[in-house]
């Protein structure tokens, strides 16, 4: 071969060579396959009743058939506009008594009752439910998501797989699992052994709270005097102590019986807060926080590792909600927040000890 | 000659296994949202500023957005700071005013100090509330961002908060698209690491948050500052304020089109940078205040990341002239070793850990164009380089620094 044309070979090969890797460069260049910005959720913020909220929307396209059954007292199968089957029931305390929905089975369509909706024990139900008006559960079912206008009463042992909303009431007998949000426009009360990840409501209970124990103690949020304590040891502040200010932690800190706090408190290690404390502000930990019987907590709760609240504690007030959050939480039962309890891996209601 | 060479090298080093640290951390390591499930609260009071500077093409955008959003209405007061703006901007901002009375105060400033830290600091006689966010005007906050970039002034350990930043204009063209990949990369990765590492998050002066009275403390926003937004970062963290990023409050922004547009706010971030590096690296590493050893560390490497360039520059020519010099540094084998082992592992650090971030946010085909990051990465070290060597001249001749605005791109609407 000429030498000049092995040269010239030589050096389109090489060119070859060196340009290959930058192929699906051009092709994506030219392509324009993957140019979308990263999705930012412009109009809602993840409320806990977003999901019931476009449910409701989605339900009201049968509104009408609803109405009929109720005028008529029957049931009908048909299908939403989005070809997903769907049972309408007039009446619904007869549905144990329908075919599709029997004990020990799977209704596998969407149920939308104008009344108060009965349902038996062990089904499964992996379609939407809707109730114009409560849902009382069956123990042992598993559910995708419900929504009723007024209650929703769980029995023992159900499983819900992504929401539920109810118009007032929410109440989950013991050893419920409810694995996504739940929000009650009134209340939610879960028994004993029952485990949840995120809770909205005016008032969230777990096992009985006597109405009026819970109000009776309120602490209004003073305005601290600005200032700001660091502390760059562990700490402990006697009980009945009264300290006014936000105080910031680098150790450990520890909480006295009785002691009030009127500011926030962040503690960069583990936080033990003894009985009957009260504290107006947040309450912050980079690790795990223990909160003693009989607290008052007023602001947002927050650890990053993990939570622990004894009975008798209460987060928030009813004019005053809050948010009590971490990864894993474990509250005794005779606890009650104001707002909203989100527990991101997995939060349980114990009992007393 | 062969000493500096060292040195550089090692500094190439450190900053490699930073960045795989962070990387691995933010792919495998525990990561810290503590404030993003603070969804009720008893929301504070909060005024949020709009710095403008001729932004008639965008102003409207983020007024429109902030009206929107889930924010108690009788909590929030918007502050458009209309900096001696020569376009239609005061008569928008006007506008909205009429529209919405009550929840907008518009701030028109007619004379003073260029930049937006001086304007920033006159804005601040009309706020009232604790907490300040901050946006720049070419932003579209989302419906829930007011409450999620407030939340972490719950806590009374954080002095400044800031959001993810997220490019909107990704198609326009190469430039754009290599934007997003390094906006990426700073936040998904880098920034979510340094939050996890409870090291030093950046306050990036937009989608970002103040605390009034840590702003008090630390003597206020410095107008001398071309960053005024890294200034903000250490003169917190020098007065025990933790700054912290919250990956999930995302807003999105208008990336520059052109390279010239480009090029100059690289170089107005590398003066100011800069600018921080010599006023807080020496007090920050060895000084007597509250930052952590590690924070200290971090720090101090982060207020490198610029000077970065221009020593990585020296660094090539230093080892060209070895070469040709006959020098053998380590003997020769083991240099040849660790250029091999450097060219391999070490170049490929950064493109890993934007790959990281591109496949944490979900993307795929647009990985593809890492290849072309190389272009950006030699715009980048060539335009800091080259004001690091103008910030030099400036110095030595007294020269005052020069504010220079992003050109905006977007259509204005009708």
């Amino acid at each position: 071969m000429n030498p000049a044309a092995s040269v010239f070979l030589l050096m389109v090969i090489a060119l070859i060579v060196f340009l290959l890797p930058l192929l699906p460069v051009a092709v994506e260049l030219h392509g324009k396959s993957d140019v979308q910005p990263l999705q930012v959720i412009q109009q809602h913020s993840g409320e806990a009743s977003y999901f019931g909220d476009s449910f409701r929307v989605y339900i009201d396209n049968i509104r009408p058939v609803l109405n009929d059954c109720f005028a008529q007292g029957t049931a009908a199968k048909g299908t939403l506009p989005d070809g997903a089957p769907c049972l309408v029931l007039g009446r619904g305390e007869d549905a144990p008594l329908i075919a599709d929905i029997q004990a020990g089975g799977t209704c596998d369509m969407i149920l939308a009752s104008s009344t108060d909706l009965e349902l038996p024990s062990n089904t499964f139900f992996p379609k939407d439910i809707y109730s114009n008006g409560c849902v009382n559960g069956g123990p042992s079912n598993t559910y995708r998501a419900v929504l009723a206008e007024h209650e929703v009463r769980l029995g023992a042992g159900s499983r819900v797989m992504r929401w539920v909303q109810a118009g007032t009431e929410f109440t989950a007998q013991s050893q419920c699992q409810l694995f996504s949000r739940v929000s009650a426009g009134r209340l939610i009360r879960l028994l004993e052994d029952c485990r949840f990840i995120r809770l909205h409501a005016p008032r969230i209970e777990t096992g009985s709270v006597s109405p009026e124990a819970a109000d009776t103690h309120v602490l209004r949020r003073h305005g601290n005097d600005g200032v700001r304590r660091l502390h760059n040891a562990d700490l402990s502040i006697a009980a009945g102590e009264l300290l006014r200010g936000d105080l910031v932690v680098r150790g450990r800190l520890t909480i006295g019986e009785a002691a009030r706090i009127e500011g926030s408190v962040k503690c960069e290690k583990d936080m033990v807060l003894g009985p009957r404390v009260e504290i107006s502000g947040t309450v912050v930990t980079e690790r795990r926080l223990q909160v003693g019987p009989y607290c008052i907590l007023h602001g947002p709760v927050i650890a990053e590792r993990g939570l622990l609240i004894a009975r008798g504690t209460r987060c928030g007030a009813r004019d005053m909600p809050t948010t009590v959050t971490a990864p894993r939480i474990m509250v005794e039962t005779g606890v009650v927040v104001f707002g909203t309890m989100w527990a991101r891996e997995q939060g349980e209601v114990i009992a007393a000890v | 000659m062969i000493y500096s060479l060292y040195a550089i090298v090692a500094l190439i080093c450190i900053y490699t296994a930073r960045h795989y640290w962070f990387t691995l951390n933010r792919v495998f390591g525990f990561q810290r949202h503590p404030y993003i499930d603070i969804d009720t609260a008893d929301w504070p009071a909060v005024t949020v500023l709009v710095a403008a500077h001729n932004e008639e093409k965008v102003i409207a955008n983020i007024l429109g957005a902030l009206m929107r959003v889930n924010y108690p209405a009788d909590k929030m007061l918007v502050i458009p700071v209309n900096d001696r703006s020569t376009d239609r901007t005061r008569h928008i901002i006007d506008e909205f005013v009429e529209r919405f009375a009550g929840r907008i105060r518009p701030f028109h400033r007619t004379s003073g100090k260029a930049g937006k830290a001086a304007a920033l600091k006159d804005a601040m006689e009309f706020v009232e509330s604790e907490v300040i966010l901050i946006f720049d005007a070419d932003y579209i906050p989302a419906a829930g961002l007011i409450k999620q970039l407030t939340a972490p002034f719950f806590d009374p350990g954080v002095g400044g908060v800031m959001g993810r930043v997220v490019p909107m204009n990704v198609s326009t063209n190469l430039l754009t698209r290599l934007l997003d990949l390094e906006r990426s990369g700073g936040y998904q990765v880098d920034q979510q690491a340094r939050m996890n590492l409870r090291l030093v998050p950046q306050h990036g002066g937009t989608v970002a948050g103040v605390r009034r009275s840590a702003l008090r403390e630390i003597g206020g926003w410095n107008d001398s500052s071309l960053t005024e937004d890294t200034d903000l970062t250490y003169r917190l963290l020098l007065h025990g304020w933790k700054t912290v990023y919250q990956n999930r409050s995302e807003c999105y922004e208008e990336v520059p089109e052109t390279w010239p547009v480009r090029i100059r706010q690289i170089m107005r971030w590398a003066k100011g940078h800069n600018q921080a590096m010599v006023a807080y690296a020496v007090r920050l590493l060895l000084g007597r205040h509250r930052a952590r050893l590690r924070e200290r560390l971090d720090g101090t490497l982060l207020l490198g990341v610029y000077i970065m360039a221009p020593l990585t520059l020296l660094g090539w020519i230093l080892a060209l002239l070895a070469f040709y010099r006959g020098l053998a540094p380590l003997h020769g084998v083991l240099a040849l070793l660790a250029l091999t082992a450097y060219a391999a592992i070490g170049n490929l650090a950064a493109f890993f850990e934007i790959a990281a971030a591109v496949r944490l946010d979900g993307n795929r085909r647009r990985l593809c164009l890492l290849p072309c990051l190389l272009l950006g990465f030699t715009v980048s070290i060539l335009s800091v380089s080259r004001a690091v060597v103008s910030q030099v001249w400036d110095a030595l001749s007294g020269a005052e620094f020069h504010w220079d605005k992003t050109e905006r791109f977007r259509k204005v609407e009708s």
